[in-house]
């Protein structure tokens, strides 16, 4: 697997909401530098100018400068605006604002997190899942797809994730054992995936191309390998893609 | 001897004989092993599905090695003279009392196109589990032991073998092992006091050599379905047959 290397700022962004994200870390740590710069000064300027010498003593008294208390106003009227402005909107558009409209043509896929590897599952040329459920959970049957239902024989279940560009992805995310985290640096997207829960999320791309998707929850030794290949591809390719996986299950024979 | 010194000699070799019974059992006469137990293993269910594999989606190295070809799961494969393949066969109990000469070598398991070769295997109680990496790629063998004790060790490519002594009895169910960074891999090892068992191959047959005359009972394991036992009485250079039938009606 060819690990994307992405060079010291963020990782390219080719998703449609990933600006907003962009810009919130981007503010975020250019306001927390110029912090830093102030502050930093300003324990240096204080190391000086009130260093312990000969004829002055330690004054054990609240600040009484009136500036001081809007100072302190000011700082927590700027984090709620961080707050509610900026990243409050973002998460409610990825996390409620589904494009379950018929017009807005959503692609649908579930995955599932298990120790170490991801699982993305089509619904297959019929376009309907299969049944699923713990209970199916097997060696042979890592989906946890009722075999005796015909819906879901159709289905695709693999290890890397395809989907085309310019199309909103609604991703269905559930774990077999502990809590993951579904991350797509490309994609701003970061989801944790707990045990016996169905947690949507959707996102769409405005580009092609092959990235990588990873846990972002620390879930036990082999975590460093969760990793997944992902491709962003047109739509004729993503065509082209679910044919031949279509095909690779050999339901024809 | 001091008389109270002597009780407490006297209880605890009550408590811990010298001879710890099974393990320490009369040496081997090859020439009482000469009675035979053959037999096979039927598949008489339908075919159970089975999806095909994933592989390159994960892991390039993985699927390069079996040229984009999309393998099944091992997990029942059935043979073309419907027999099921893969079936641990062995003497589960009737042999004790003997110590067998063990067998030269380690108990070998590889790891090739990111699948477990064999995928189900017998050795002997006290000999080393020696896994192999004949992969472009990292694995990590963890195996699941319920008697002995549990292992989980990372093995890059070209890593050296993880050896790994088993110390204990454990064939009923024997011990799974599975790779952590390739979920669709995993084997099973069951560990033998004696060296009465056997796996199920392509032909689905199954033969039990140089047993002594006795009743014994053999047991069938497979990892999808339930365990099956029949009890055989065998005398002086007799071989018998005996038939198993999956899955249970």
């Amino acid at each position: 697997m060819n690990d994307p290397q992405y060079g010291w700022w963020l990782p390219p962004d080719v998703s449609v909401h990933g600006a907003d994200i962009d810009f919130m870390i981007n503010a975020i740590h250019w306001f927390m530098l110029a912090l830093f710069i102030f502050w930093g000064g300003f324990i240096v300027y204080c190391l000086i100018r009130f260093r312990a010498r000969p004829g002055h003593v330690a004054i054990y008294r609240d600040i009484e400068a009136k500036w001081n208390r809007w100072l302190e106003i000011g700082v927590a009227v700027a984090e709620t605006v961080v707050l509610v402005v900026f990243a409050m909107p973002v998460w409610a558009k990825i996390k409620d604002d589904l494009p379950l409209a018929p017009e807005q043509d959503a692609m649908v896929v579930r995955v599932v997190a298990e120790q170490f590897k991801w699982l993305f599952h089509y619904p297959g040329r019929d376009g309907t899942f299969g049944k699923t459920g713990p209970e199916f959970y097997a060696d042979d049957n890592p989906a946890g797809l009722d075999f005796d239902d015909e819906a879901g024989w159709d289905d695709i279940t693999v290890r890397g994730f395809h989907f085309p560009v310019d199309r909103p992805v609604i991703a269905r995310l559930t774990a077999k054992d502990v809590i993951h985290s579904f991350k797509i640096p490309v994609m701003r997207i970061t989801q944790d995936v707990v045990p016996g829960m169905e947690i949507t999320i959707w996102f769409q791309a405005k580009e092609t191309g092959r990235f990588q998707v990873g846990c972002a929850q620390l879930c036990g030794l082999g975590h460093y390998e969760m990793k997944a290949n992902l491709v962003i591809e047109s739509k004729e390719d993503f065509q082209k893609w679910l044919d031949e996986e279509h095909e690779a299950l050999g339901l024809d024979e | 001897m001091d008389k109270r010194l002597f009780l407490v000699l006297a209880s605890l070799a009550l408590v811990f004989p010298l001879s710890s019974g099974a393990d320490d059992g009369k040496p081997w006469d090859p020439a009482v092993g000469t009675a035979t137990i053959t037999g096979s293993v039927k598949f008489t269910g339908k075919k159970p599905r089975s999806r095909p594999i994933d592989m390159a989606g994960a892991d390039e190295k993985c699927a390069e090695a079996h040229g984009g070809k999309r393998l099944k799961p091992d997990t029942v494969i059935l043979n073309d003279n419907g027999t099921l393949r893969n079936v641990f066969v062995w003497v589960k109990s009737g042999v004790e009392g003997w110590s067998f000469p063990m067998p030269e070598g380690d108990a070998m398991l590889d790891q090739k196109g990111c699948m477990y070769s064999p995928h189900v295997q017998g050795m002997r109680k006290g000999q080393s589990l020696s896994i192999k990496t004949s992969d472009p790629t990292a694995h990590n063998v963890h195996g699941y032991a319920k008697v002995n004790r549990p292992f989980n060790r990372s093995q890059p490519a070209g890593a050296a073998n993880v050896t790994i002594k088993m110390k204990r009895d454990e064939a009923s169910p024997p011990m799974k092992v599975k790779c952590d960074i390739h979920p669709w891999m995993n084997a099973y090892v069951a560990v033998v006091e004696h060296p009465y068992f056997s796996v199920t191959g392509d032909d689905g047959s199954f033969k039990l050599e140089n047993l002594p005359p006795g009743t014994y009972t053999i047991e069938a394991w497979h990892e999808k379905y339930e365990v099956m036992e029949q009890t055989v009485t065998i005398g002086d250079k007799e071989t018998k047959t005996v038939e198993f039938a999956y899955p249970k009606s």
